[in-house]
């Protein structure tokens, strides 16, 4: 069981670390330096993350037959979506800019490397690797969520949002969870 | 004579016990008009119907409050009512007419339950 949650998982970890650190570069043996999130990169991370996911719901739409899972699917692009309504809102009203790091760019490229070898999948098969995915993004974006945004934000109403949010990807991942243990292997 | 004597005292016995009665009755219309209008709110926020448990006059009013960050529904199990899509900063009211226990949820979040119930 452990060793499956590592697999599936660290990936997902891997590419957020190297992304979170935004390592600056400095001369040849300068020991790296990690730079601290701003609220601004936190918008650009949190926008990045609910637009990856958005886009798997509508890849699972395209492709899956299965009922649950493209019912799954609409609830992710439905909720992501209102989610990325409220931080626009809530940037515009900031006058916050979201600026893309090291974090939200290495999210996206691996998401969408990953989006497209799920895109190769067919039938059972595309629901099974849909899923086992968004079992793992939700974990990754609630331990990003924990350990770094939410510590990390300094507005007190963009930590608001993040906090509020957290509860909506622990009900996808359980949801995520069912729907996989539903199908037959 | 002697009834000149007893009567002011009697009268504003009965003057007083007639106050009291049209204020008790005053009272008690005014509860029973706060019943029939009576307002009960639930608030949805961060995947949870707040309070989960409700307990109501038939005759009052349930207002559904989302204020969470996305959409959500509350549907009663045994599909008598439905608020349909409540969007985020939205709210539904229902009317609760008939007496009854109303286990109910969210159409999309499974894991969010509440229970209305309407007493007899």
């Amino acid at each position: 069981m452990k060793s499956s949650f590592v697999r599936v998982v660290r990936p997902f970890a891997a590419v957020l670390l190297l992304g979170s650190l935004a390592v600056v570069a400095g001369a040849a043996g300068t020991p790296a330096k990690e730079a601290p999130l701003t609220d601004a990169n936190i918008a650009a991370i949190v926008l990045a993350a609910n637009t990856i996911d958005i886009d798997n719901g509508k890849l699972a739409q395209q492709k899956s037959s299965n009922e649950s899972v493209k019912a799954f699917a609409q609830m992710m692009i439905t909720d992501h979506t209102s989610v990325n309504d409220k931080a626009k809102a809530l940037a515009g009203k900031l006058s916050l800019k979201p600026v893309p790091n090291a974090a939200s760019k290495n999210l996206v490229k691996s998401m969408n490397a990953k989006r497209s070898t799920l895109a190769k999948n067919k039938g059972a098969a595309f629901d099974k690797a849909y899923l086992d995915n968004e079992i793992s993004y939700h974990e990754a974006v609630i331990h990003m969520l924990d350990q770094q945004l939410i510590p990390g934000a300094s507005n007190a109403e963009l930590k608001d949002l993040l906090t509020s949010v957290r509860p909506a990807f622990e009900a996808h991942l359980t949801h995520a969870r069912e729907t996989r243990a539903a199908l037959k292997d | 004579m002697p009834r000149s004597r007893t009567e002011p005292p009697f009268r504003a016995f009965a003057c007083a016990a007639l106050a009291l009665l049209a204020c008790s009755a005053c009272g008690c219309a005014q509860r029973a008009a706060q019943r029939r209008s009576a307002l009960h709110v639930v608030v949805i926020r961060q995947i949870a119907f707040q309070p989960a448990e409700l307990s109501v006059a038939p005759g009052d009013t349930v207002e559904w409050q989302n204020q969470d960050l996305v959409p959500h529904t509350a549907s009663a199990t045994d599909g008598t009512w439905d608020s349909g899509d409540l969007l985020p900063d939205k709210q539904w009211r229902w009317v609760a007419t008939r007496a009854g226990t109303f286990p109910y949820a969210c159409r999309y979040h499974t894991n969010m339950h509440g229970t209305v119930r309407v007493g007899g």
